[in-house]
């Protein structure tokens, strides 16, 4: 009865995690169609300014993967669409998608933008959040894609304006709806979220006082691309402020408006936008935080919040009662609020900015209900109980805020977990519908004169601002050699891109210069450019006049403006001598080594083996389950134990999966696509990737009587002791639970995220055993994120009684006779509670595993300062390593909970799967090559490569090109200059020097 | 030092005379009972969902006025357990019930409903002369112990003056009218201390042609059993007057200008009542459509001094009315100020919850009224308007206390001077 599989993907929503699942899918071999409601796909990523924990700037690590989505030969976007039916089973799919009339032309369209310039319509920027206008034609933001404009009819008088500044043609007012069957084998949901509208709340005054904005409102003032080209100002008066106040918790943790649960993001959003409206302003300016609980629960995220306080930022615990507008006519904000004494104070600050929370759109769940998805109570998609991705209907699967407020790590590796997941459902119809990418065939350029075109960014203001850049655009047009100079707003968009091949064309260019970001986040995409015009990408160079020059000179635009030229005169003179390198390829072995048999690495195990690929499972240990043997109970109530048994059981049945128990990994080499690793056993694997999931463990205390009470137990003893019916437990009649345990401290600065879940899940469970019993948690904040929060009212509901410690005031613990006396100060009352507890449970941290270090070394992949395993990118690449073909999923990367490290664990095989669908792999290019016959062995490159890529074949090194990432290290360090650096060639770097001091 | 350890399980030092500080508190002696039973009484857990955020210190305007009166003190000693604790908390009366702090709770805690509950569920004496009131009420059917023939007396009396001052010899008040558009509901100080009030109020009735009645049984509709948290009394005291409506098939129940008599009827109407239903409004609310209509002439030149109105907790943010008294005001006055802020985020004057029955804490009514008086002065206003009788006692006692100055009205008066009597035909 099973109609054949369809080998095409379904993926609504166009933001970072529809980027994603989209990238993914495509990548491993199935054909995806992106709908997007929007004129443009980008979603909320693109209008953020900064992104935590790293500050990257959220365009420039977002931009990228725009363009790659956007010109991705497998990927069709449909944008201004919207679903509106689903026929058919897992597998085959026919949708109906409707797709509303843009009015422009997108395939005529340049987005030269003439045609808002002549709109005579002014309307509200959406993208801006309604700070600043566009025009009833327009293109939502610079870097969007399409990269063309829309017409909003709403508001278009139709005056014909902009048909008659368009060049191109592209405008047709006739244009109507159309409405499209696609068939699919499945759909990844990724809709996204809307921010609670805070007019909701009267008492903040967002809609009557001016200087009331949202949080979104203000990553578009501080962004550069934003309605004051990122100068941090009121809108109401365009002066900068400086004092402002964050209220955390708008539209969020309120059971008032059935919006009980956490939106999970704002505190880490607070924390980045106070520290980055400081460094917008050379004024001191008063950040002030108000919260209840700081949730910086992710990794990476408690350091930043100390940093924060290191930096000034204020951070005051009171949820404000009501915002007050000054009368004396400066429009500045009064904020009367309760210290945690329970004294008042009132502050004035100059703009108060509401934390709003995260809610499913109406559109999207009008969807739900039309596919017939369970939603929960809040109206967001009900996931299925650990499958991190799956809804209630087969062969739907979601990621993203859709299924739960989250940030855009846990939204990319989601992301990927479905797309894994739905790849896994279209196993046996991958490669179908695909094509391949085709570059045009390489103009040979050997033995031509160098025409070099110079290509200058903006980058918004991010260079524009203090490097005045049509004034090195005038310099570089009389350096030698150079045929072609041009200023652009930026460098990467698909504008640009597709003007850089337009112009290589046109004045026959056989080497690029780009003057703008990082290399090493926008090489790639500017030598997939020049390949698409024919030039290999070698023949490629970059200045970066941002991160060494405009950012770090932002003050002195003088000479900001002289080191630019330098710098591009030093591009120009090494370009100049570039030459073309060779692209070399190798297959890809069909195989996984997953290391880790718990949960995690069974997930991954599991998920690639049914995509038909053998799996080696190595687990150190006699028996599959790690550290989830000893969980009884989800935090959803779920029974563990016999999901953990059924897994086993799958992963034991599986004809593709090897097992390799009490075994540990002793030797790896390779690369890429072709790893062989040997195991302690002496078995030898070959493998095209490997998964590192080796769990975490449990932190042993040395606090508060641990091991020298038998009534002092760790989270995961006393959930033991409770399934057991311990009479120490079960006879108890007041129990404490302590959290940070080890974690939040000076020797483990981390939150182990998943512990305040946990103890009132075991609080829950002591009062469902004995009602009667007291049960207190002493907690610093407690960190219930997303939906846990229910669990956290339903605590209080029951009775458990919570209360605050800080650091500086730890509970005292003392053994007395036949119980274990903690004090602990009430945080209200500011009294000493003393607690006759008859058992104490310790939310010990969960700290990585010892041999971390080991297999660090062993796989050349880092560790975080913490011991966990370190991915390539915080934001953008959740699961990957920086060496390729590498992926981490479950504790090893950080502590998660059950549902989360599921989730992570497919999207590391989803992952895994875009390298093992590959028929070949194709080396960077950029690779060191050894004269054998100036190499003397001497082991100096084998011991120096951080990727494992030199080795001694017949008495001489030998540097895999595959495995090589082209960083250079043996080069500079080869004591017989037996190695260089293809594009790094001496002479090239003597020429790029020398520039420095030649006048032009 | 004094430590010590009292029968409820808190170790007390005595700082100051008669002041005790509690200087730890014993697990072993909290009452999870206490929470159990408050849910009971209160028919509802929700207080329980408490973050203790400090909103609500934030939003009582009176937290910081005198000691013992922050909310969240109080929440969390009833989360904790310390049932003694609680119910000894002078907070239990000096809470003016006005909702103020709670009203938008996040947790949907609703403190004024505790603090009801705590003053009349747990066998608390009741303080002040509240109890004697509620008492008297009961026993007579007014909180005034006015006797009938003195009612009707007084009614007789205001009758003689209306007739002379209308010219109108023929002038009835309406008494046990069946079938009536509405059952006016007084306040028994209307008729003991201020029939010249009820007077203008019955005057504005005659000249826009109402269609009411009053009665001569159960015609106070006040019930101070709101404050003393005991539902069995406050339903003797209310119930009647609803029955009343009935008896009298009166179309609708309107009440006079007292803030607690209208929230009480309303809320004992929603809460308690199984009769038949019928709307229950605001005088005020009558008379702004009276003037919408036409149907009473008037001149705002006659109100020339600036004016302030006060929005009495019980009618403005418990029962919503907001809207017709502040469109009465600019009908009847030239020049009326908004104080700061107002509607449903208004200040309690600082006598509510029965304030004015408990003498013992005199001291502490003053200085919360300071919270007004400080709103007062910043309009500039010479003329206060005060739907409420209870809140009007209070203003006159902050005239006096803080020597305003200022004239205390009710809107009623204000709307009878501007009154312009239409011509005989």
């Amino acid at each position: 009865m099973s109609t054949a599989k369809v080998g095409a993907v379904l993926v609504v929503g166009g933001g970072i995690a529809g980027i994603q699942a989209s990238l993914d899918l495509a990548e491993s071999g199935y054909f995806v169609y992106l709908v997007e409601s929007s004129p443009a796909i980008g979603g909320t990523m693109a209008m953020l300014d900064k992104t935590f924990p790293t500050n990257d700037c959220s365009m420039c690590i977002l931009s990228p993967k725009l363009v790659e989505c956007g010109r991705h030969l497998n990927i069709k976007i449909l944008t201004m669409a919207d679903v509106v039916d689903v026929r058919g089973e897992p597998g085959n799919f026919t949708v109906t998608v409707r797709q509303r009339p843009r009015y422009v032309d997108v395939e005529k369209c340049k987005g030269c933008g003439e045609c808002a310039e002549a709109c005579p319509i002014e309307v509200p920027s959406e993208f801006n959040q309604g700070i600043g206008e566009r025009k009833a034609i327009y293109k939502p933001y610079a870097q969007a894609y399409p990269n063309a404009y829309v017409i909003d009819k709403e508001n278009c008088i139709e005056c014909g304006s902009c048909e008659e500044a368009c060049q191109a043609g592209a405008i047709d007012h006739s244009m109507a709806e159309e409405t499209l069957e696609l068939n699919v084998g499945a759909i990844v949901l990724c809709p996204g979220f809307e921010k609670f509208d805070a007019s909701q709340l009267f008492y903040y005054g967002y809609g009557r006082f001016p200087n009331v904005i949202t949080s979104l409102e203000f990553e578009r003032i501080l962004s550069a691309s934003g309605p004051f080209q990122g100068h941090m100002v009121r809108p109401y008066d365009k002066k900068e402020p400086r004092r402002i106040a964050w209220i955390q918790c708008v539209g969020s943790r309120n059971f008032r408006l059935d919006h009980g649960y956490c939106s999970s993001v704002c505190c880490m959003y607070a924390i980045k936008e106070a520290i980055v409206a400081k460094e917008h302003t050379k004024e001191p300016l008063e950040t002030t935080i108000f919260f209840m609980d700081m949730r910086t629960y992710g990794k990476g995220f408690e350091k930043y919040y100390e940093r924060a306080k290191e930096q000034g930022v204020r951070f005051v615990r009171s949820r404000i009662y009501e915002i007050t507008e000054v009368e004396d006519g400066s429009k500045n904000l009064r904020i009367r609020y309760a210290n945690e004494d329970g004294s008042i104070s009132v502050e004035e600050f100059d703009l108060v900015v509401l934390s709003v929370g995260l809610e499913p759109s109406p559109a999207a769940r009008e969807l739900c209900q039309r596919l017939g998805l369970e939603l929960n109570r809040y109206g967001f998609v009900e996931l299925g109980s650990f499958t991190g991705i799956a809804t209630s209907r087969p062969g739907i699967f979601v990621a993203g805020a859709f299924c739960g407020p989250k940030d855009i790590p846990e939204t990319v590796m989601q992301a990927s977990a479905a797309a894994g997941e739905a790849a896994t459902l279209l196993a046996e119809a991958r490669g179908t519908l695909v094509r391949e990418k085709e570059f045009p065939p390489e103009k040979d350029v050997r033995g031509e004169e160098p025409r070099i075109g110079v290509f200058v960014c903006h980058c918004g203001i991010n260079i524009g601002s203090v490097v005045r850049v049509p004034e090195v655009v005038e310099m570089a047009k009389n350096l030698p050699h150079v045929v072609y100079a041009g200023e652009y707003l930026y460098a990467c968009s698909q504008d640009s891109q597709a003007a850089m091949k337009q112009i290589i064309d046109e004045y026959k260019i056989n080497r690029v210069v780009v003057a703008s970001c990082s290399p090493r986040t926008h090489r790639p995409l500017f030598q997939e450019t020049i390949r698409e015009a024919g030039l290999n990408k070698a023949l490629f160079e970059m200045a970066n006049i941002r991160d060494q020059c405009s950012w770090v000179h932002m003050n002195e635009p003088d000479k900001a403006t002289e080191k630019a030229k330098d710098l591009v005169k030093m591009a120009v003179a090494k370009a100049a001598l570039l030459e073309p390198v060779p692209q070399i390829s190798a297959g890809v072995t069909k195989a996984a080594l997953v290391v880790g048999g718990g949960v995690s690495g069974m997930t991954s195990a599991l998920s690639l083996a049914d995509l038909g690929y053998q799996v080696h499972l190595v687990e150190k240990e006699g028996e599959l389950g790690g550290v989830a043997r000893r969980i009884r109970e989800g935090l959803k109530g779920e029974d563990v134990p016999s999901f953990l048994r059924s897994l086993i059981e799958k992963v034991k049945a599986h004809p593709k999966i090897e097992l390799h128990l009490g075994t540990e990994v002793k030797e790896t080499a390779g690369y890429v696509g072709n790893f062989v690793t040997t195991l302690t056993s002496g078995k030898e694997i070959q493998h095209g990737v490997t998964v590192i999931a080796t769990g975490a463990r449990e932190y042993k205390p040395s606090e508060y009587l641990y091991g020298e009470s038998d009534r002092v137990f760790t989270q995961l003893e006393l959930e033991e002791a409770l399934a057991q019916g311990d009479p120490r437990v079960s006879g108890a009649k007041t129990a404490v639970l302590i959290q940070c345990v080890g974690s939040r401290e000076p020797e483990r600065p981390y939150c182990s995220r998943i512990c305040c879940a946990k103890s009132v899940k075991l609080a829950l469970k002591l009062k469902e055993q004995n009602p009667q019993m007291k049960v207190f948690v002493l907690y610093r904040d407690i960190r219930t994120y997303g939906f846990l929060e229910d669990l956290y009212l339903e605590a209080r509901r029951k009775g458990v009684i919570f209360i605050r410690y800080t650091p500086e005031n730890k509970p005292v613990v003392e053994k007395a006779d036949g119980f274990i006396r903690v004090t602990a100060t009430d945080h209200v009352l500011g009294v000493p509670v003393i607690i006759e507890a008859d058992i104490l449970g310790l939310a010990a941290a969960i700290v990585p595993q010892e041999t971390n270090h080991q297999l660090s070394q062993l796989f050349k992949v880092p560790l975080n300062e913490d011991g966990f395993f370190l991915e390539a990118h915080m934001k953008l690449r959740p699961v990957d390593f920086a060496s390729e073909g590498i992926f981490l999923a479950g504790l090893a990367h950080g502590p998660k909970n059950l549902e989360e490290n599921i989730a992570q664990a497919k999207a590391a095989a989803g992952r895994a799967s875009t390298v093992l669908s590959k028929k070949v792999l194709e080396s960077h290019g950029m690779v060191a090559v050894v004269q054998q016959d100036k190499c003397a062995a001497c082991l100096t490159c084998v011991r120096l490569c951080a990727y494992n890529a030199p080795r001694i074949r017949n008495y001489a090194a030998y540097i895999e090109p595959l495995l090589c990432q082209g960083c250079g290290t043996c080069a500079g360090e080869c004591p017989n200059k037996a190695i260089t650096l293809h594009g790094y060639k001496d002479h090239m770097q003597m020429a790029l020097s020398g520039a420095l001091f030649k006048e032009v | 030092m004094s430590l010590r350890l009292t029968k409820t399980g808190w170790i007390k030092k005595a700082k100051k005379k008669g002041e005790l500080f509690m200087e730890a508190i014993l697990a072993s002696k909290l009452d999870p009972g206490f929470f159990e039973e408050l849910a009971g009484k209160l028919n509802s857990l929700d207080f329980a969902n408490c973050l203790a955020c400090g909103m609500c210190t934030a939003g009582c305007v009176f937290s910081d006025v005198h000691p013992h009166n922050d909310p969240r003190k109080m929440l969390r000693k009833i989360i904790l357990g310390m049932r003694e604790e609680v119910l000894n908390d002078p907070f239990v009366w000096y809470c003016t019930m006005c909702e103020r702090c709670t009203i938008e709770c996040p947790m949907n805690v609703n403190v004024a409903a505790i603090t009801r509950a705590l003053r009349g569920k747990f066998g608390l004496p009741t303080a002040g002369f509240i109890q004697k009131v509620v008492d008297d009420t009961i026993e007579t059917g007014n909180q005034m112990a006015v006797q009938p023939d003195e009612y009707l007396e007084t009614l007789e009396w205001i009758q003689e003056e209306l007739q002379a001052e209308l010219n109108d010899p023929d002038y009835r008040i309406p008494i046990d009218v069946e079938g009536a558009d509405f059952l006016f509901g007084l306040n028994a100080r209307e008729i003991k201390y201020y029939p010249n009030e009820l007077m203008k109020i019955l005057k504005i009735f005659y000249v826009a042609g109402a269609n009411y009645t009053l009665s001569s049984r159960k015609w106070d509709a006040t019930n101070l059993a709101l404050f003393s948290g005991k539902d069995d009394d406050f339903w003797k005291i209310t119930g009647p007057i609803l029955e009343e409506v009935v008896r009298l098939k009166a179309k609708s129940l309107v009440v006079t200008e007292c803030g607690h008599a209208f929230r009480s009827v309303r809320w004992g109407y929603r809460t308690f009542w199984k009769g038949p239903q019928f709307p229950i409004r605001f005088v005020l609310e009558l008379i702004d459509e009276w003037i919408q209509e036409g149907r009473l002439k008037l001149d705002p030149t006659r109100n020339p001094e600036p004016v302030t109105l006060h929005d009495p907790c019980n009618i403005v943010r418990k029962e919503g009315v907001a809207e017709p008294q502040r469109r009465v005001l600019k009908a009847v006055c030239l020049d009326f100020r908004e104080m700061t802020p107002h509607k449903r985020w208004n200040y309690c004057c600082g006598a509510g919850g029965g304030a004015l029955a408990m003498p013992e804490y005199t001291e502490q009514r003053l200085l919360k009224g300071r919270r007004k008086v400080e709103q007062l002065l910043a309009t500039g206003a010479k003329v206060v308007a005060i739907s409420c009788h209870n809140c009007m006692d209070q203003f006159n006692d902050l005239n006096k206390h803080y020597k305003l100055g200022m004239r205390m009205e009710h809107v009623c008066s204000l709307v009878e001077r501007a009154l312009v009597m239409p011509e005989k035909n």
